[in-house]
């Protein structure tokens, strides 16, 4: 069963849920306030809020290291609030207290649904916190009164007596815990049966701190029905509850039927509810494997029905299901969305414990509008970009002095830049440092041996590709967050994992300037199909931009250094026949159609014998069996399932295009 | 499948030569999954294939059996998922029953099969390789 008992358990994920989303909110609240250097007096009622919430949510939980030491944080900013100003130039000793007691609470949640988790102690932080607090307010701690002990047992709370209805008070057994969310459960199960419902505490299922006042003394349910006797009966036979009375009876006029659309306090808070939701994302991967295959079994329906002659049926209820299908598809996608944004704080984080680390003074802009995408391709690219983000820092911005010395401003700028194009996301992660240093690369390059050609010989570009070898770094020494080379090849690995790419650009004395282009969503994507030889292969459609006749086009065509290029517009681009880039055997037909296709960085035509219908495609990515270089080496990105159940092989042309000018064929082996 | 599959062996019986593999390494047997040419492959790969919508690439054993009835074992091991295809007739025995003749590496296996031998049993006469399932997907990762 683990550390949670088994009612403790069922409520875990509610838990973590609330809890992270309240972490998350201290967090942005503490960059704020050091970036300000000021903790305002919002700033200083968010973290008492936060801090009170997490106490209480722990307790329940048997959390009780990690609610004693929310307790304690909690206590030092009651002391500010109790001061009623803000808490002007606060210590460094203070964020990293608070800084300290975030990463541990997150550290401790990471390992919360772990089978063998034992609470860490947070002794260290909460004496940090005492002494903290001591030294802010002299003598005397005083605690503030917390707003739910100023209530009066005696009266009826809230103002609830003062409206029409009934006002019961419902009492909890001992230490049934969750006493706010059994309150919430009675009245759900009470507002069938009731026009009016209004609690005291209000919002039940959101106001953990409520169930210390319940347990205390009681809720106070006030509803208006004409099933006294039944809900009365439901209340006091619910879950947990040792008492039901009545505190107040009001004489009523006889009520309007049921199904009134006045206005519903009960009715309004579900509506208000149903506006957002929290889903487990392990359910929406589900949910789009599902809706990926039913795509998949449609393309075969389809298939099936044209072999079949039955064009009919496939106009028809066909292409209704295939219609709705492809709605589903969409609105499943849209519900994966998730705003590039919510990267932000972790980077400003990252940053922040680096600087300071190294001493360096750095402002990490943003421009990243509303731009979303589906959260795995995030959830992916989080560490990639905080990888970069380290890689910036330690390489590229030097500390305040090196760049005074070279005329450069003080603070130094990383910037983090979105934008979308085309069903694609192009992440930047510049900075205004140094820049790479090319001698300096070569030189680390011919030491591991990994030049293969004179060194001479190397563009900018590649000897810039040199940095993502594994292994491969610069730095003398190993820092707590680079030198062991380790950074990039493995931002280079997750971006190609998910069908992206790495591009980098750097100018000796400027800066550099790390992109990664990245698929908005790893589902479906439309795709043009064709078949060389006997096999077939699938670009996506976003790439395609033209057709040609390669007949008409033949003496447009030159070679040169064994790479033939065609004319498109007013220039030469390659052209890659495909089959002589895969080593096959025969030529191409001269009823061959030439695509040209284009991405951010490369340009090219791709000659094939026939195509297919354009279609959506769920594109899988390669399995781990091919290893790590076979998308470099041959241009196959994934597969994709044609309608007939056949495998296509997905290319993508910027690596197709790449591997064609490096060798002109695909690479066999490394 | 028993919960015994740890040590059981499938033997692939073929014409000219028979293997074996610890079950425990076998996800499903195939008889009938189409397989797609793909440009590019390894040597000893014949392609891929469409598995419960995965996409699985598939590598030969050749074991001589041209007159058996053509079998695909889905495989896996750790995140690693292949298809085995050999012409062979299936069989499970103990692991227990087979008796060695000689560890791996001795029979003078060649660095440029894409298989790799545990060792060589006998079982009911017959001359038995086991693969050696983790050996062989390294030296394939290795292509």
């Amino acid at each position: 069963m683990g550390y949670f008992d088994s009612d403790a358990e069922e409520m875990l994920q509610v838990y973590l849920l609330e809890t992270r989303q309240l972490t998350g909110q201290l967090s942005t609240v503490l960059l704020d306030a050091e970036k300000n250097n000021c903790f305002t007096q919002e700033d200083i009622h968010s973290i008492f809020r936060v801090m009170h919430t997490i106490k209480s949510s722990s307790a329940m939980m048997g959390l009780t290291e990690m609610s004693s030491m929310a307790h304690k944080l909690e206590d030092l900013f009651a002391f500010y609030r109790e001061q009623n100003g803000t808490v002007e130039q606060p210590k460094a000793e203070l964020f990293d207290l608070l800084l300290d007691a975030l990463d541990h609470m997150e550290d401790e949640m990471e390992r919360m649904s772990q089978e063998d988790y034992a609470p860490k102690s947070t002794q260290e932080i909460e004496e940090r916190a005492a002494a903290y607090l001591e030294k802010a307010a002299g003598e005397e701690i005083r605690l503030p009164e917390s707003e739910e002990t100023t209530e009066e047992e005696q009266g009826i709370p809230g103002g609830l007596e003062e409206k029409d209805g009934i006002v019961v008070r419902v009492v909890f057994e001992e230490n049934c815990r969750m006493e706010n969310i059994r309150a919430y459960m009675l009245v759900r199960q009470i507002s069938g049966l009731c026009s009016c419902v209004e609690t005291y505490p209000p919002n039940l299922e959101k106001a953990a701190d409520g169930a210390e006042y319940i347990n205390k003394n009681g809720v106070f349910i006030r509803f208006e029905t004409q099933q006294e006797e039944d809900v009365l009966e439901c209340l006091s036979k619910g879950l947990f509850v040792k008492n039901c009375e009545i505190v107040s009876q009001e004489e009523k006029p006889q009520r309007q039927e049921l199904g009134q659309e006045e206005e519903k306090p009960a009715a309004r808070q579900e509506s208000r509810d149903a506006e957002f939701i929290s889903v487990r994302s392990d359910r929406l991967d589900k949910l789009q494997n599902l809706t990926g295959e039913m795509v998949i079994q449609m393309l075969n329906l389809d298939s099936g029905l044209t072999e079949a002659g039955m064009d009919d049926l496939k106009e028809g209820t066909a292409y209704q299901i295939n219609r709705l299908i492809y709605e589903m598809e969409r609105t499943v996608m849209e519900i994966r969305l998730v705003p590039l944004e919510k990267l932000i704080p972790k980077l400003r984080r990252t940053l922040r414990d680096i600087g300071r680390e190294q001493h360096k003074e750095i402002d990490l802009a943003v421009n990243c509008a509303n731009i979303e995408a589906d959260k795995s391709v995030v959830d992916l690219i989080s560490e990639a970009l905080i990888h970069l983000i380290r890689n910036a820092v330690d390489h590229g911005i030097g500390t305040p002095e090196e760049r005074l010395a070279v005329g450069k401003k003080r603070r130094g700028t990383i910037t983090f830049s979105v934008e979308s194009m085309s069903g694609e996301l192009l992440i930047s992660v510049s900075d205004d440092g140094r820049g790479l240093d090319e001698e300096k690369i070569l030189e680390k390059a011919r030491e591991k041996g990994l030049l293969n050609k004179p060194a001479e010989a190397y563009g900018s570009d590649e000897i810039c590709e040199l940095i993502l070898q594994p292994g491969f770094t610069t730095n003398q020494e190993v820092t707590a967050y680079s030198g062991r080379g380790v950074g990039l090849d493995v931002v280079k690995n997750t971006v190609e994992e998910i069908g992206g790419q790495l591009h980098i650009h750097s100018e000796a004395g400027e800066g550099s300037k790390f992109i990664i282009t990245v698929p908005m969503t790893l589902a479906t994507m439309e795709c043009t199909r064709f078949q060389v030889g006997e096999y077939r292969f699938s670009l996506p459609s976003r790439y395609v931009f033209r057709f040609m006749d390669y007949r008409s086009n033949r003496e447009n065509i030159r070679e040169t250094n064994g790479r033939q290029y065609i004319l498109y517009e007013d220039r030469m681009v390659p052209l890659i026949d495909l089959r002589k880039f895969y080593r096959m055997e025969s030529s191409a037909p001269d009823s061959s159609i030439v695509i040209y296709v284009k991405n951010v960085e490369k340009e090219g035509c791709v000659l094939v014998d026939f195509m297919y219908t354009q279609k959506r495609v769920v594109v899988k990515p390669l399995p781990p069996l091919m290893g790590p270089d076979f998308r470099k080496r041959t241009g196959i990105t994934g597969f994709g399932t044609m309608g007939d159940g056949v495998v296509c092989a997905a290319l993508d042309p910027g690596l197709l295009i790449s591997q064609y000018e490096r060798e002109a064929v695909y690479d066999v082996q490394q | 499948m028993t919960s015994n599959n740890k040590n059981e062996l499938l033997l692939l019986s073929g014409e000219e030569k028979n293997y074996a593999v610890e079950f425990s390494y076998v996800t499903e047997i195939c008889f009938d999954l189409p397989i797609s040419r793909i440009p590019a492959l390894p040597d000893g790969f014949l392609g891929m294939s469409n598995y419960k919508g995965n996409i699985v690439p598939i590598i030969e054993l050749k074991n001589g059996g041209a007159a058996i009835q053509p079998v695909i074992l889905i495989m896996q091991h750790l995140k690693y998922q292949f298809g085995l295809r050999a012409e062979a007739q299936l069989n499970i025995i103990p692991a227990g029953a087979a008796a060695i003749v000689q560890e791996s590496g001795s029979s003078g296996e060649d660095d440029a099969d894409l298989w790799r031998e545990k060792g060589l049993y006998r079982y009911e006469g017959k001359l038995i390789s086991l693969l050696d399932v983790e050996r062989s997907i390294e030296g394939i990762l290795l292509l």
